[in-house]
């Protein structure tokens, strides 16, 4: 796979389009198989990201513009756009095939997870002797994979910590792509399942409850 | 007019001895008073009503006004920007009207050159400094601070999904916020913070929160602030900004998936009272958050 950042927050929106044809241009090979287009971004505390792959480079003429348009009517930025090739198609390994009955189980049930984890962790274990309750706020990752007419397949990939407003975040995005004819229909979801990665970010006491923030280590 | 000394003078002139003393020196002596010393630098008011700074006996600058406060002398420079003497120096600051600006081109603006060739094959530069956002308010803001610091009136450009570009095109402003390294490639930035005083520190924070920060009420009740950035370096330049204002913000978290790097930390629940007081935002979605947060409370409060 090779890749390149074609286009960033703070230069003109048009170099994307143009950007991204002039270095698939350059670097597509016909032993190629598939090429990609990453838009990431932010609304509010939502971070967010579009994949959309197609089997060659002239699928995606006209495709940036249109996901800006997309995109940019809900979101606080668009950090930028990455193009990936790949020798072989990639598309076909993905699946977010879920219904999202299934993903609200799954948050609830990860949420009773990690109230055990934590509730004998030191700092949180004298607070519930007092008989506090526990309420966990993880950090979770999203998944929505859409069907396509012009594209091999569209994933929406988002990041919160609230669930509902995630999920109607991901719908705007979804419909957004269905409305612009990039995408026409969703298939599923899944949830990044990370409760053994999550450590503490914040304890927060208030009244009879204890929020704790969990997110991944820090970065250092 | 001549020359030798001026004793020399008059007695060549009027074959006199010495001249008599004029009592220039001594008026002159008269004509100042002390206003504030520090160490090696001390500020005299003429008569005249202006104000000379003074760094061991030589005169460093005369100044129209000056701003007098406990532990410091401010005097107005161009371009939003302030001498400041104390005990420590002497240093330029940022107005707060500069530093907000600096904060919100940091943020979501750009500050580059682009080199062209013309149609005479000769090598021509563009200089451009930007603000993008949807937020009509905050546009409006840039607008208001680029002509109070700069005296410009930016340009606008609105695409049909509602994003505003302001664009100041002067290779003067190029210059100047490049001078501060305030943005310094596509994501990269650093906070000044030795051209800012406290206020600036709050005014530049204040300025990059309503761009790249986020406030938001979780699962309908608790209040969530973050800073979010590409820039690992920027951020952790903004963690020590606030350091320096007394606030304990977490550790930088990073989300990396499909070769996308994002950086974020948060300001901890127990200074949000703090935050809101001394930082807070421009944006009106924050503002909203921050008035809901407090209504909460509020609401918490009077139930016991």
């Amino acid at each position: 796979m090779r890749g390149a950042r074609v286009w960033g927050w703070g230069k003109d929106l048009e170099l994307a389009e143009r950007n991204a044809l002039a270095y698939m241009a350059r670097r597509w090979r016909t032993t190629m198989e598939e090429c990609s287009i990453v838009v990431d971004g932010r609304y509010e505390n939502i971070l967010f990201e579009i994949t959309v792959y197609a089997s060659k480079p002239k699928d995606v003429e006209g495709l940036i513009n249109s996901l800006f348009d997309a995109v940019l009517a809900k979101a606080d930025k668009i950090y930028s756009v990455v193009v990936n090739l790949y020798d072989h198609a990639v598309s076909n390994r993905i699946s977010y095939m879920s219904g999202l009955s299934f993903v609200k189980e799954a948050y609830e049930k990860r949420g009773r997870i990690l109230v055990q984890k934590f509730k004998d962790y030191p700092e949180v274990k004298p607070l519930l002797e007092e008989g506090k309750t526990l309420v966990v706020i993880p950090i979770t990752t999203i998944f929505c994979e859409l069907e396509s007419e012009r594209f091999n397949k569209v994933v929406i990939r988002a990041r919160d910590c609230d669930l509902e407003p995630l999920l109607d975040y991901i719908h705007f995005l979804a419909n957004r792509m269905i409305e612009s004819k990039i995408a026409s229909r969703i298939l599923g979801y899944d949830m990044e399942n990370n409760t053994d990665e999550l450590t503490i970010l914040d304890l927060d006491v208030e009244g009879r409850e204890v929020f704790l923030w969990l997110d991944y280590p820090p970065a250092k | 007019m001549g020359g030798g000394t001026a004793v020399r003078q008059h007695q060549r002139r009027f074959l006199q001895g010495e001249p008599e003393e004029t009592g220039r020196k001594e008026r002159c002596e008269e004509a100042y008073w002390t206003v504030k010393a520090f160490e090696e630098y001390k500020v005299r008011e003429t008569e005249s009503g202006e104000y000379e700074l003074i760094k061991a006996g030589g005169g460093v600058g005369i100044f129209l006004e000056t701003r007098v406060e406990k532990e410091r002398l401010l005097f107005p420079l161009s371009r939003g920007t302030l001498l400041e003497v104390s005990e420590k120096g002497v240093r330029e600051i940022a107005t707060p009207e500069k530093a907000a600006l600096f904060g919100l081109i940091s943020s979501d603006g750009s500050n580059a050159y682009y080199r062209k060739i013309n149609s005479e094959g000769r090598h021509h530069t563009d200089y451009s400094t930007r603000f993008y956002s949807g937020d009509r308010e905050l546009v409006e803001l840039f607008d208001k601070v680029s002509e109070e610091v700069y005296d410009i009136t930016p340009q606008h450009y609105e695409r049909k999904d509602g994003l505003i570009t302001a664009a100041i095109y002067s290779k003067g402003v190029f210059y100047d916020l490049s001078d501060y390294g305030v943005k310094i490639g596509a994501y990269e930035f650093r906070v000044p913070r030795e051209h800012l005083d406290d206020e600036g520190k709050r005014a530049y924070l204040k300025g990059f929160f309503s761009g790249d920060g986020s406030a938001c009420m979780i699962h309908g009740k608790r209040l969530q602030i973050r800073f979010y950035s590409k820039c690992e370096e920027g951020l952790e330049d903004l963690r020590r900004t606030l350091m320096d204002l007394g606030f304990h913000p977490r550790e930088v978290e990073k989300d990396e998936r499909t070769g996308n790097v994002r950086y974020y930390f948060s300001i901890p629940a127990k200074e949000y009272e703090k935050f809101i007081d001394e930082i807070g935002s421009f944006k009106p979605r924050h503002i909203e958050a921050f008035r809901e947060y407090r209504r909460l409370r509020e609401e918490k409060n009077e139930r016991g």
